[in-house]
């Protein structure tokens, strides 16, 4: 999954010091570049849409640093697609590819006006909802005074474009019984500076395609395909499907968009988890804590009536017994009544923190005397077993605290 | 020595993570030290100690398991077998050579082929089934024998408190 996409637009440290040294430059280049690209926005809203057009705009977009190599162009001029089929590496495919094949690319993510214009979006009204988007798609394309046609993205989402096809949406298929399938990769010149990455936008994209010196997207035009009489939609997308992963020398996957989604939350969660254990200086590792609890049992002998805990969470902040003391006899400490019990060591610690996770493992079907509170395995680092162990400690207080509670009907 | 003590301890370790009996669970408080490990014990159901959740501490020799763990609750535990300060007096906890109360048995002492897990379940039977002919704590044995009511008071407080309620 994660070869799909890039997560990174640098592919190596090394290229990154080139661009922080290339930086100024680039800031230069993307300037002047901006202006250029605004000539392009005028031309592309004066002229009307057509391949003279397309020409101008893929000069000036050669002049901003993105150029269009078209390796492949089997078109048959006897077969009019009406809808144009492509996988997706970056949100200016749509732009290149209405360079060489005029065409309108649908809105699907229900963008502002200004966006949409900017972009060259259409509006097929995606914000009334998928059954309108669609219905309207399949007018435009069966009335036959509208001379362009639409492209559409089967894969509804962008990869790398390098290792793998997603799983094809049926939609663009079922619109059109010809399809014009395309291929386009991109790479940059002269460092190989990832086009998209797994959660860039537009504009972004925009930005660091003009800031490179050069972008370079090969484009490839299959040859029109024709839905069969006794084929099914879904047949007829496996067809294109195998046809463009053959052309990309990529493989077909079983991935979705909603895979990718659902790949991006993962990393997001994991990239919050790590900030969060880096932020809280409190997790402390295991030499710190034994230190810890050593001094805090030397507090302890000063102040029995201290709960350890609250000992213990102190010093972590201190690391200094003598200014832990002093803050717990100056009053700066709040200690809490419930852990006034001072002669548990490990309880108290462990009951105000208890966390869902914790709690949905906790059964109070069983009487917790009876149960095992055992790992399915037994981790080989010594921080895993560690953490095994504390957190079926924490399942069986719980447990325990639980049932006590709902037997005397306390909570 | 210290070597095979911690393969010995390791193995056993694994044994309490993997399978461990009821109610019980048993690990070294951190693994900087492999000598020191930490235990919770569930009271045993149908005692006057039902519910409670009872934290230990078990000391291991450098030349475990040809000598006894030393074993210390680290909680309140008003009990017949265990001394005010928390340690505990059962058989299986004394090397067979000492006996300090002269009337323990050989066979039910500390051996090679015994365990951490044999230890904490002599323990729990002990929760059970206190032994008043060996006192560790002679007030508690004599309220248990005398006062059996003011006993499971007092072990109900020492459940409430060892859940931190």
């Amino acid at each position: 999954m994660d070869r799909l996409f890039d997560i990174s637009r640098f592919p190596d440290p090394g290229s990154v010091v080139l661009t922080i040294f290339y930086f100024p430059f680039g800031l230069v280049l993307v300037i002047i570049r901006l202006f250029i690209a605004l000539h392009g926005l005028l031309v592309s809203c004066i002229l009307p849409k057509s391949a003279a057009t397309s020409f101008i705009l893929k000069s000036i977009f050669a002049v901003v640093g993105i150029h269009i190599m078209v390796q492949e162009d089997k078109r048959d001029e006897k077969k009019k697609a009406k809808i144009l089929v492509a996988n997706y590496i970056s949100h200016l495919d749509h732009m290149i590819i209405d360079f060489i094949q005029p065409c309108h690319t649908p809105d699907y993510q229900g963008l502002s006006g200004f966006e949409q214009w900017v972009f060259a979006y259409k509006n097929f009204g995606i914000s009334k909802g998928t059954d309108t988007f669609e219905k309207n798609i399949k007018d435009y394309v069966t009335d036959d005074s509208n001379k362009f046609p639409v492209l559409l993205w089967p894969e509804k989402t962008t990869t790398n474009g390098r290792k793998g096809l997603l799983k094809f949406d049926k939609f663009p298929f079922s619109c059109s019984s010809i399809i014009q399938p395309m291929t386009i990769q991109a790479t940059r010149w002269p460092l190989d500076v990832k086009v998209t990455t797994l959660t860039s936008n537009r504009w972004t994209d925009f930005f660091w395609s003009m800031f490179f010196p050069y972008t370079i997207f090969k484009i490839k035009i299959l040859p029109a395909m024709e839905k069969s009489v006794d084929e099914s939609v879904e047949e007829f997308a496996d067809r294109v499907r195998e046809k463009l992963s053959s052309t990309l020398k990529v493989r077909m996957t079983d991935y979705t968009f909603e895979d990718k989604e659902k790949y991006i939350k993962k990393l997001d969660s994991e990239s919050k988890l790590k900030k969060a254990s880096s932020n809280k200086k409190t997790k402390p590792n295991p030499a710190e804590l034994a230190e810890v609890s050593k001094m805090a049992q030397q507090v302890k002998e000063v102040l029995p009536e201290t709960p350890l805990s609250v000992i213990e969470k102190d010093l972590l902040k201190t690391k200094d017994i003598d200014r832990t003391i002093s803050n717990i006899l100056e009053g700066k400490i709040v200690i809490p009544r419930n852990a006034s019990d001072s002669s548990i060591l490990s309880v108290p610690s462990s009951i105000p923190e208890v966390s869902q996770e914790i709690r949905d493992k906790v059964n109070t079907q069983v009487s917790p005397a009876q149960q095992k509170y055992s790992a399915h395995y037994f981790p080989k680092s010594s921080s895993d077993r560690h953490q095994s162990f504390e957190e079926r400690k924490k399942i069986m207080i719980e447990t325990a605290r639980q049932i006590y509670m709902e037997k005397h009907g306390l909570h | 020595m210290a070597g095979s003590a911690l393969r010995r301890l390791m193995a056993e370790y694994k044994q309490l993570t993997l399978n461990p009996p009821e109610g019980i669970i048993a690990g070294p408080v951190n693994e900087e030290n492999f000598f020191e490990w930490e235990a919770l014990i569930m009271g045993p159901e149908n005692t006057c100690f039902e519910g409670g959740v009872f934290p230990a501490r078990l000391a291991f020799p450098p030349d475990y398991p040809l000598n006894p763990p030393k074993m210390k609750f680290t909680c309140e535990l008003f009990h017949p077998n265990i001394y005010p300060d928390g340690r505990v007096c059962i058989s299986i906890l004394h090397a067979p050579g000492d006996d300090p109360m002269g009337y323990e048995s050989s066979a039910e002492r500390w051996s090679p082929v015994q365990s951490v897990e044999k230890i904490l379940l002599s323990v729990v039977s002990m929760l059970a089934e206190p032994n008043d002919e060996s006192a560790a704590n002679v007030d508690a044995a004599k309220t248990w024998r005398e006062n059996r009511m003011k006993f499971e008071e007092i072990a109900a407080k020492t459940v409430r408190k060892s859940l931190g309620i």
